[in-house]
């Protein structure tokens, strides 16, 4: 636990104090959500063990936005249990499936598009 | 009653030095250590501050980072963070971190306002009784107060001192737990030695030490490559891989990998020599293939430390004890600890090595072996000081080449022995003893060879 600089420090507490504060007092945020934002900020600043979630997270953010597939990878990171590596691992294996497939789908489309009039 | 009630004086009350120990638990490992070594709930005057303080201590000995995040996660889930006001103070309290590397100023503050507090509602209690009862005899009123007051000026939490009635009594109880205990395994076990502590891995040794005791600090001597690895992996056999007990092996010379292929060769019985060049058949490899399996299932905890301190081991020792339970600690071996003190010898180092060894096995109630460097005519530097602090001080040397051809009494075993250990000093039983044992140096083993009628 190496301590951490004043201003990541600030925007860490910041957060966190955020994330509660959606949940408790403005009820925007479920139980489930904050607890996987609450945990996904300490993989973030505090370098804890993510099993490759963060990176997985930041491919699904750049990628096509798919209704469907997003809830599906939503309600896999909400029930994700955050104090058991093997299941994360699992589940961060689940997600980067899910991106894979809606990549594929993406192509697919991209492929059955008529060209562009000339 | 108006004086009891009364709220302590507010330079008794100190938060900011409880928020400066709860915030450094939620950042510094080694803060966490000391503070749940040295505090409990009740030393902290504000209740929320107790209650921060277990929660963060509980998720600390369930191996769960301490963070902040962590924090509100389990007050939370508990149902203590359901407010926004609730939530304030949590983020106050992490406000309140300044790394500074001096935990244990913070900590020493909190448990001396405590124990200031404590005082002051004796006062006020003693100031209570004298205006409530003017007819109670003096005598007694006084002698009460004076034993309150020692038990909170003297004594720590877990000393004590015994009456004769209550030392006679536990000398009695220990009498007849041992005499049943023995009773049932003579009579189960058909004379298997009843042990006080951890086996020790020979059976003639467990006879005359029964165990290694909890407190106890265990002194191994012997010669360079004249087996203190071989020796210390075979009690951690003994007690981790066989007994199932949880263990901490401080190493400051090997690597990782040498460990394990050492522990390859000990759980599988194949030369050392072949499984670290990896000339072994498939069979073997299967064998070695289970004697992993067992180590997967011990309570053998590998700590590799080139650089090791006397400090470091009381704080390595302190998280593993609070984490897993940790019944034993060996230390392999204390000739390379590092130095604090350029200035002083290396006797003056061993012995202060040794003794806060001591102290540490006597906190945390566990065994802790240290393994020194005998020097070549078979002495120990600063022996005497070591003989005094330890409880139990073996010698392991290998039986002269004279003694192997000459001795009839070494003839009469299944295996020939090749070493002895030596008990030169036993706090609890018999000393002066040598032990014969077999150390298979190709295998990195030792057994107890068996007499045999020749």
């Amino acid at each position: 636990m190496d301590p951490m600089d004043q201003n990541a420090k600030r925007l860490y507490d910041s957060l966190a104090n955020l994330i509660v504060n959606l949940h408790l007092q403005k009820d925007r945020l479920s139980r489930e959500e904050m607890y996987c934002l609450l945990s996904v900020l300490d993989m973030t600043l505090l370098d804890k063990e993510d099993q490759g979630l963060v990176q997985v997270l930041r491919e699904w953010q750049a990628g096509e936005p798919n209704p469907e597939i997003d809830e599906i990878i939503k309600a896999t990171l909400l029930n994700i249990d955050f104090a058991k590596p093997s299941a994360l691992a699992a589940n961060v294996e689940t997600i980067r499936e899910l991106i894979r497939y809606n990549e594929k789908l993406g192509d697919t489309r991209g492929a059955d598009e008529p060209p562009p009039e000339e | 009653m108006a004086m009891l009630e009364m709220e302590p004086q507010s330079h008794l009350i100190d938060l900011e030095s409880e928020r400066r120990v709860l915030s450094s638990m939620l950042h510094s490992e080694e803060a966490c250590i000391e503070a749940c070594n040295s505090l409990q709930p009740g030393d902290f005057y504000s209740p929320q501050h107790a209650t921060v303080f277990e929660l963060t201590r509980s998720l600390y000995e369930r191996e769960v980072r301490p963070t902040y995040v962590e924090l509100i996660k389990e007050a939370h889930t508990l149902g203590m963070l359901t407010s926004v006001r609730e939530a304030e103070e949590l983020t106050y309290i992490a406000e309140h971190y300044i790394y500074d590397g001096n935990i244990g100023f913070w900590v020493k503050k909190v448990r001396d306002r405590s124990r200031l507090r404590k005082f002051e509602a004796f006062i006020r209690k003693s100031y209570q009784l004298l205006q409530e009862e003017s007819e109670r005899d003096v005598e007694q009123v006084l002698m009460a107060a004076e034993e309150e007051l020692t038990n909170l000026t003297a004594l720590e939490i877990d000393e004590r001192v015994d009456s004769p009635e209550e030392m006679a009594r536990l000398g009695y109880e220990e009498v007849e737990r041992r005499f049943l205990r023995y009773k049932e395994i003579k009579e189960k076990h058909k004379g298997v030695i009843p042990l006080d502590g951890l086996p020790t891995g020979f059976y003639n040794l467990d006879k005359i030490t029964l165990g290694y005791k909890p407190g106890d600090l265990i002194i191994l001597g012997a010669q360079t490559g004249h087996g203190k690895t071989s020796f210390a992996l075979h009690t951690a056999n003994a007690i981790a891989v066989r007994g199932r007990h949880n263990i901490l092996y401080l190493n400051t010379e090997m690597s990782r990998q040498q460990i394990a292929l050492r522990w390859g060769s000990i759980l599988s019985g194949i030369e050392h020599e072949r499984v670290r060049s990896g000339e072994i058949n498939e069979s073997e490899l299967s064998q070695l293939l289970k004697g992993y399996a067992d180590l997967m299932q011990s309570g053998f905890y590998s700590y590799p430390c080139p650089n090791l301190t006397p400090e470091k081991t009381i704080s390595i020792a302190r998280k593993f004890k609070a984490q897993k339970g940790i019944d034993m600690m060996i230390i392999d071996y204390i000739g390379r600890m590092d130095k604090q003190d350029p200035r002083l010898q290396e006797w003056q180092v061993l012995e202060q090595i040794v003794k806060t060894q001591k102290m540490l096995a006597q906190n945390l109630q566990i065994a802790v072996m240290c393994l020194v460097q005998l020097n070549p005519d078979g002495s120990l530097q600063g022996a005497k000081r070591m003989k005094n602090e330890c409880d139990l001080m073996l010698k392991l040397s290998p039986f002269s080449k004279e003694d192997l051809e000459t001795n009839p009494d070494l003839q009469k075993y299944d295996v020939m022995p090749n070493y002895q250990i030596f008990v030169d000093k036993n706090r609890d039983g018999q000393s002066g003893i040598r032990i014969p044992v077999f150390f298979d140096l190709a295998r990195q083993t030792m057994k107890d060879p068996k007499r045999v009628s020749v």
